[in-house]
Formats: structure tokens, C-alpha cells, sequence
């Protein structure tokens, strides 16, 4: 792979959309949105149902500050002029290409993937999906299609079960104006041997991203989905609020991996959350870099006996960054067991936290639980927040979490000089070991790119 | 020694300022402390306060400080209901002053504002075993540079108890806590490490039976550099008790070179007893060493198995597994009061 560079993320294209709603809430809004989806009336009708709640729910009075945030200035809906769901890659406009060319998604796809779909702004622009897959039953497909090809599935499992609109005012939001996403089913028993990938990049200015990723793995089917996501540098703020719901069935696995990457006017208030049944497992791989505020907490419910959840998280903050991620735990049936690994850097003042939670309900005997959190600080002015809350009833689980934070030892720089290593490189070192555990679980080329970023973001960052 | 506080010879702004707060009193709502799932539903119960007690201080090497009206101002902090219900009916202060190798016992009425300033090596007990429906302490401890202070704390047999520990440590402090109280139990036990060099030894035991609730938040904030802290929270909760445990280490920007270090250990006996643990970390600066954890459990399978194999019942073996994981911290800690343990133990051998 090519030295990778911030230019190829902070690029933008001229914006070039055929619309563009004018910014801020209201109903008239959501009915251009729904109008120029072609949308089923339950789907538009579901829409102004979150708005109303949206109105209704405070914004959360806890970490991040979310002032500079503001909602009247957001364009909820914007189209790039380009064709949906170009089926092959020919038929995608050429500055689109362009930039997903530079991400090197086509390559990517051509060595790895089973299908792709890329999200730019609120339309899908490109999806694939192999046909011996789609021979077997799996749906792959844009998720505003998936509305209207497949609205029974939809209505079944989009944001009543998992995800409801009443959880906080963004996932209200989103539900309100979802634009574009995933939708995946995999039919009981099969299991895809190659993982699923899906690229969102937000290009307008004062733009919103509110992708929906639904995820079904029917009972006994496995599947591993990346998403990968990304926007230029603008000056004024942007709002990414997606939602991602994924049910795992019985003795299911579903592996979601995302990479996020938004730029740093971001504003990523992000919705994560699974429901795995008996004998199920779900992966969480989370990796934060972009943005100025994350407010991210996948989240796993496990109500099925011998349910698993296992969540590795990353985060970088930087300059006027806050990562405020972290995972919450349900367990909620006998033997259920959760594992989290989270791993952060600061730096330049960046502020990561850890804000987890774990709850073991009264029936969850022999449930376990084990939290593991390291933070890394480059400079005395960076910050670290841990801040796990745990939730046991009765005596019938065992739950631990532990937590250690710390710098760049000097004596291990000094050590891999005397090695002959430059300072620079030692501190490469360093950092590729402390992320290892991320890094080694995800896919090469992600490894590849998200070590790379990471290097690059901590370039000077020994002195 | 015996500190008498006869209300009668009260100063004018005292009384004055105790009716406001009993008008402020009675106007404000009790602030509900939640966890995350538990929420302390149990109210206090507010009774009638005698007018005339009596704060026993006993031992060597101190000196008690008539108080006059500018310290006791000084106290007045109020954040809740609880601080203004204390305010509007304390009946006992004792300002203390420590000199080398002092060693006091404190029984304190019940509801009472204490202040001691240490130097040197000095051994503090406070030791609260009256009967009473309620008790409220504020506390405030000021350790001096180059002093080595042991405090410990006891309360029990009361029904509802409020207690604030503020300590300000230039020196070291070893800070033992443990509330046995009988209904609901709320401790705030706030540390600041002042000094470069100031350490903090904290450990508070908490056991709760029956239906109490107890809340215990434990803040410990590094003000200067080459500061250590260690807090240790370990507590048993069975029958239908609940427990919020908080607990936060606050390393500031100018902390370098400090060490934090965090541990919260719960152990859950029966179906219906819940606990909360919430430890929290918050580092401003990255020359530091930093470590927190906290388990809730139940009691080792294997440990009972081994017991009970051995001819002990379920019962006696519970109580020894209990014992020992509370034993080694009583037992290192030489300065707490053999009174003291045996309460502790007391709460879960019979």
C-alpha cells in the first residue's frame, strides 16, 4: 500500500447535488426526504413519529459539550447528482471514483470482498454483491432499496427492538431523517466466508450523515461486515448521527468492524447496538479517530443462554478532540459472558474517556464479565477519563474491570535507541505494540491503513 | 476530657443562622442519589435532637480550641438537605489540635462538627457507638507537612448516618472508614494531596445486611506533584441490601510524577442483594502511574466446596471466606482499634 496521507481524507470534490434541503427540523423536511425516497407511506409516517420524540427528549446533560453543536444549521438532507447503486464500477461519476480510488476501495474489492457499498452524502453509490452469495439468499443491499424490496424484514426488525427512537435524542434524530445504509440478512445456516464492506463519506458543508446499517444473521449463519467512513475538511461543523442494529440468532455470530475516520468538525453521535440470542456471539471492532466529539457506546444485549459479546475498542484523540467511547454490557440470560478491550491515545490535549457500563440482571447466573482499559498519553496536556459503571443483582455472577493509564516510557524509547532504532521509531514502536490487540483482529488492509494512520497522527509526538 | 455544647448559651448569629436553615430546610427536596440501577429509595428519618451533649475526647498529646464564631462559620458548607439539616441542629464541636506522638480517642454526640489539625506522628479514633435514631458528622482533618496520621472511623447503632470527611493533606494520612450503620448509610469522604509528596492511605469497609442502603463516594483529587494515593473499598453485601460505591482519583495538570491507585472489591451474598460499584479516573497529565480496578462477585465455588468438604458447614464456611477477605486489611493496619475490629467482625461472624 501507497504511504497514506490526511490529503486523501481531507480532500473534497465540489459539491455537486440535485438537492438539498434547507437546514434544520421540521415536518416538511422529513416529507422532502421520505417524497424523494419514494418511500412507503408506514416508513414516512414512522419518521414524524421520531421527530415528535426528537422535540420531546433533552440533550444529554453528560460528557462531551455538544454547544457549538447546532442543529438549526445542519442540512439533514443532501443528493449528490449521480446514479444509485451503480452495479458495476463503470457507471459511478468519475470524481466519485475518484476519491474512493484514493481510499483504494476498488482494489480492496477486487482482492477481498464479497460486496460493496459505499454511501457519498445520502446516496448509495455503489453496490456489489457476489452472486454466489446472493444465490444462497443473503441480502446485501442499500438500505432506503432494502425499504422497498424488502419492507416486510424492514418493518420486522428496523428500530423497534434493538434501537427505538426513545433511547436518547439521536437515535430519535436519526430516525427521523435515516438516509441510506446497510441492509443484511443472512438466511439461516449460511455462513459468508468473506466479509461484507460498506464505505460512508460525507461531502457537503454543514452536511449530515445518518446512514442505518440493520444486520439479521438468521439462526445458525455467520457474517463479518466492515464500514469504513470518512469526510472532508470544512470549517464549519458537520453531524454524523447513524444508527447501526444488528440481531444475532441462535448459535449465529455476527463480526462488525468500523473504522471512523470523519473530520475533525465532526460531530459523530453514533447509535451501536446488538441483540444476541442463545448460543450466540457477537464481535464488536471499533476504531475512532476523526471528529471532534464522539459519543459512541456499542451496545451488547444478551438474551440468550451462553450468549457472548466481545468488544475491542480504539480511539485516538488529537487536537480539540473528544472521544468519549466505551461499551455496555446486558446480560440478561445464564452462562452469558462479555469481554472488552479498550485501548486510547491522546494527544496535543485530546481527551479520550472510557464510559462503559455493565449490567448482570437477576437471572444471569454464572454470568461474566471483564473490562480492560489502557490509555496512552503523548504530552502532559493531554486528558484520560475512565468512568466504568457496573450494575450487579444478586450473587450469581462474576464481574471485573480494570484500568491503567500511562505515557511513552522513557526507558523503553531509550532501550529501542540503544537497538539502533531512531527516537521517531521507537515511538512507532511503542504506539503499533499498545494497539496491537486492535490491530491484529482486523483485516489486513485495515490493519495496514489504520496503523498507518495512527502513525501519522502521533508524527512529533516524543520530544 | 468532656466537651459540653449548652444550646442555651448559644451566640445569637448561631441560632439565628440555625433558623434559616431549618426554613431552608424544609423547603428543600432531598436530592435522590442514583446509581446506575439502584437508587437510594429508603428517606431519612428526622427526629428531635437533644439540646445538650457531651463530645468525649480522651488520650494524650492534644489540645482542645475553645471554638468562637468565625471557625464555626467556617464549617458552614451547605450542599443538601442533609448539610442544612446538620446545620440547623448540631449539637457538639470539638476543634483539636495534635501534637508528636498523640494518640485520641473521639466519641462524638450526634450530630457534630469535628476539626483536627495534626503534626508529627499522631493516632486518631473516632468512635460513634451511641444508640441513636440519627447521627451527622462533618469532618475536617488537616494534616501538616512531614506528619504520618492515622484516623479511623467507626459509627454504629444508629439508624440513618450522614457523614463528610474533608481532608487536607501536606503530610501523609492512613484514613480507615467503615459505617455500620443499621438503615441508610451516605459518607462523603473527600482528599485533596496538597503538598509535593502527600500521600493518601484510604480504606473504607463497608458491609451492608438486611434491607440497608448505603452509599459511599470516596473523591481524592492530586494537587501537587510526586503524590500517591491508594484507595481501597471493599464491602460485603448480603439479604437485601444495596450498594452506590463511587469512587474518583483526580490527577491534575501540575501532578506530575504522581501515582493513583484504585481498587473496589464487592462480594454479593443472596439473591436480592445489588451493588453499583463506580470507580472513576480522571488524568490531566501523562508523566503519571495510574491503575484502577473493581470486581463484584460471589463467593468462590471452589473455596466453599473445599470448605464444606472438610466437614464445615455452608454457613461457617460463607462467615470464613467473608473473614478473610476483610482480615488482611484489618490485620495490616495496626493503628485501627482492636474495638473497632471487632465490630467489623461482629457485622459477620454471628
Amino acid at each position: 500500500m501507497e504511504t497514506l496521507n490526511r490529503e486523501i481524507f481531507d480532500h473534497k470534490n465540489k459539491e455537486n447535488l440535485v438537492l438539498k434541503t434547507l437546514p434544520g427540523l421540521s415536518d416538511d423536511v422529513i416529507k422532502i426526504i421520505s417524497e424523494d425516497k419514494k418511500e412507503p407511506e408506514w416508513m414516512k409516517q414512522r419518521r414524524l413519529e421520531a421527530l415528535k420524540i426528537f422535540k420531546k427528549l433533552k440533550m444529554p446533560d453528560w460528557g462531551p459539550s455538544l454547544k457549538n453543536l447546532d442543529l438549526n444549521k445542519i442540512i439533514f438532507y443532501t443528493k449528490p447528482n449521480l446514479k444509485q447503486n451503480a452495479k458495476s464500477w463503470d457507471e459511478v461519476p468519475e470524481d466519485v471514483k475518484k476519491t474512493f480510488e484514493r481510499l483504494g476501495i476498488p482494489q480492496a474489492e477486487r482482492e477481498y470482498l464479497a460486496g460493496v457499498g459505499s454511501q457519498y452524502d445520502s446516496i448509495n453509490a455503489y453496490h456489489k454483491l457476489k452472486e454466489e452469495w446472493e444465490k444462497k439468499g443473503v441480502i446485501f443491499e442499500d438500505f432506503d432499496e432494502a425499504v422497498k424490496k424488502y419492507p416486510e424484514l424492514v418493518q420486522k426488525y428496523y428500530m423497534n427492538k434493538c434501537v427505538s427512537p426513545n433511547l436518547h435524542k439521536f437515535a430519535a434524530l436519526h430516525a427521523a431523517v435515516t438516509s441510506s445504509g446497510t441492509f443484511i440478512y443472512i438466511p439461516k445456516g449460511v455462513k459468508v466466508s468473506m466479509p461484507l464492506q460498506a464505505y460512508f463519506r460525507m461531502n457537503a458543508e454543514r452536511g449530515g450523515q445518518f446512514e442505518h446499517t440493520l444486520i439479521v444473521v438468521d439462526d445458525g449463519a455467520e457474517v463479518s461486515y466492515i464500514e469504513g467512513c470518512s469526510s472532508p475538511s470544512y470549517t464549519s461543523e458537520s453531524l454524523h448521527a447513524g444508527c447501526v442494529e444488528i440481531f444475532v440468532g441462535k448459535n449465529a455470530r455476527a463480526r462488525y468492524i468500523s473504522v471512523e475516520n470523519w473530520s475533525k468538525k465532526t460531530y459523530n453521535l453514533n447509535t451501536k447496538r446488538a441483540i444476541v440470542d442463545e448460543n450466540g456471539i457477537v464481535e464488536w471492532i471499533n476504531c475512532n479517530t476523526g471528529s471532534c466529539v464522539t459519543m459512541l457506546y456499542p451496545t451488547s444485549v444478551l438474551i440468550g443462554k451462553n450468549a457472548k459479546s466481545e468488544y475491542i475498542g480504539i480511539a485516538f484523540a488529537g487536537k480539540d478532540q473528544h472521544q468519549d467511547t466505551g461499551h455496555k454490557s446486558y446480560l440478561l440470560a445464564e452462562d452469558t459472558s462479555s469481554n472488552v478491550i479498550s485501548k486510547s491515545i491522546s494527544k496535543d490535549g485530546g481527551i479520550t474517556a472510557y464510559r462503559g457500563l455493565i449490567k448482570i440482571g437477576k437471572n444471569a447466573k454464572n454470568a461474566k464479565s471483564s473490562v480492560q482499559c489502557d490509555a496512552l498519553l503523548a504530552d502532559e496536556i493531554s486528558k484520560s477519563d475512565t468512568i466504568p459503571y457496573m450494575n450487579v443483582q444478586g450473587e450469581n455472577a462474576d464481574t471485573s474491570h480494570e484500568a491503567t493509564v500511562g505515557k511513552i516510557s522513557k526507558e523503553k524509547i531509550f532501550y529501542l535507541m540503544s537497538k539502533g532504532l531512531s527516537k521517531e521509531e521507537a515511538s512507532k514502536m511503542i504506539v503499533s505494540g499498545f494497539i496491537e490487540p486492535v490491530t491484529k483482529v482486523l483485516p489486513i488492509e485495515y490493519a495496514v491503513e489504520f496503523n498507518k494512520l495512527i502513525e501519522m497522527e502521533m508524527e512529533g509526538a516524543v520530544g | 476530657m468532656e466537651i459540653t455544647y449548652n444550646l442555651l448559651k448559644e451566640d445569637p448569629y448561631i441560632t439565628k443562622s440555625r433558623e434559616d436553615s431549618l426554613k431552608l430546610f424544609n423547603k428543600t427536596e432531598f436530592n435522590k442519589i442514583h446509581g446506575l440501577g439502584i437508587s437510594i429509595t429508603k428517606e431519612f428519618n428526622f427526629p428531635k435532637i437533644k439540646t445538650n451533649s457531651k463530645i468525649e475526647v480522651s488520650g494524650n498529646g492534644f489540645e482542645v480550641i475553645e471554638p468562637n464564631i468565625e471557625i464555626i462559620k467556617s464549617f458552614y458548607d451547605e450542599k443538601d438537605k442533609l448539610d442544612l439539616f446538620h446545620k440547623a441542629n448540631w449539637n457538639g464541636i470539638a476543634l483539636i489540635k495534635l501534637k508528636n506522638n498523640s494518640n485520641v480517642l473521639i466519641k462524638p454526640s450526634e450530630i457534630n462538627y469535628i476539626s483536627i489539625d495534626a503534626e508529627g506522628k499522631s493516632n486518631i479514633i473516632f468512635y460513634s457507638d451511641k444508640q441513636s435514631e440519627y447521627k451527622s458528622y462533618i469532618i475536617k482533618l488537616n494534616i501538616s507537612n512531614n506528619s504520618e496520621v492515622n484516623f479511623a472511623y467507626l459509627n454504629k447503632n444508629s439508624n440513618n448516618s450522614y457523614t463528610r470527611i474533608y481532608s487536607d493533606v501536606k503530610g501523609k494520612l492512613n484514613l480507615f472508614f467503615s459505617d455500620l450503620d443499621n438503615g441508610l448509610s451516605i459518607s462523603k469522604i473527600n482528599s485533596k494531596l496538597l503538598d509535593d509528596g502527600a500521600e493518601l492511605k484510604q480504606i473504607n469497609i463497608l458491609y451492608g445486611d438486611k434491607d440497608n442502603q448505603i452509599y459511599n463516594n470516596s473523591i481524592v483529587l492530586h494537587e501537587n506533584k510526586n503524590t500517591r494515593s491508594n484507595l481501597i473499598v471493599r464491602g460485603v453485601i448480603t439479604d437485601e441490601s444495596k450498594a452506590i460505591i463511587k469512587g474518583l482519583v483526580h490527577i491534575k495538570k501540575n501532578a506530575i510524577k504522581s501515582k493513583g491507585f484504585q481498587k473496589e472489591d464487592i462480594i454479593l451474598l443472596g439473591d436480592k442483594a445489588e451493588a453499583d460499584p463506580i470507580p472513576e479516573l480522571h488524568i490531566d497529565t501523562n508523566d503519571v502511574e495510574c491503575k484502577h480496578g473493581a470486581t463484584v462477585g460471589r463467593i468462590d465455588k471452589k473455596k466453599l466446596f473445599y470448605l464444606t468438604s472438610r466437614g464445615i458447614s455452608e454457613k461457617d464456611a460463607k462467615k470464613l471466606i467473608v473473614s478473610g477477605f476483610f482480615d488482611s486489611l484489618l490485620n495490616e493496619n495496626s493503628f485501627v482499634s482492636n474495638e473497632i475490629i471487632n465490630n467489623i467482625r461482629c457485622k459477620y461472624e454471628y
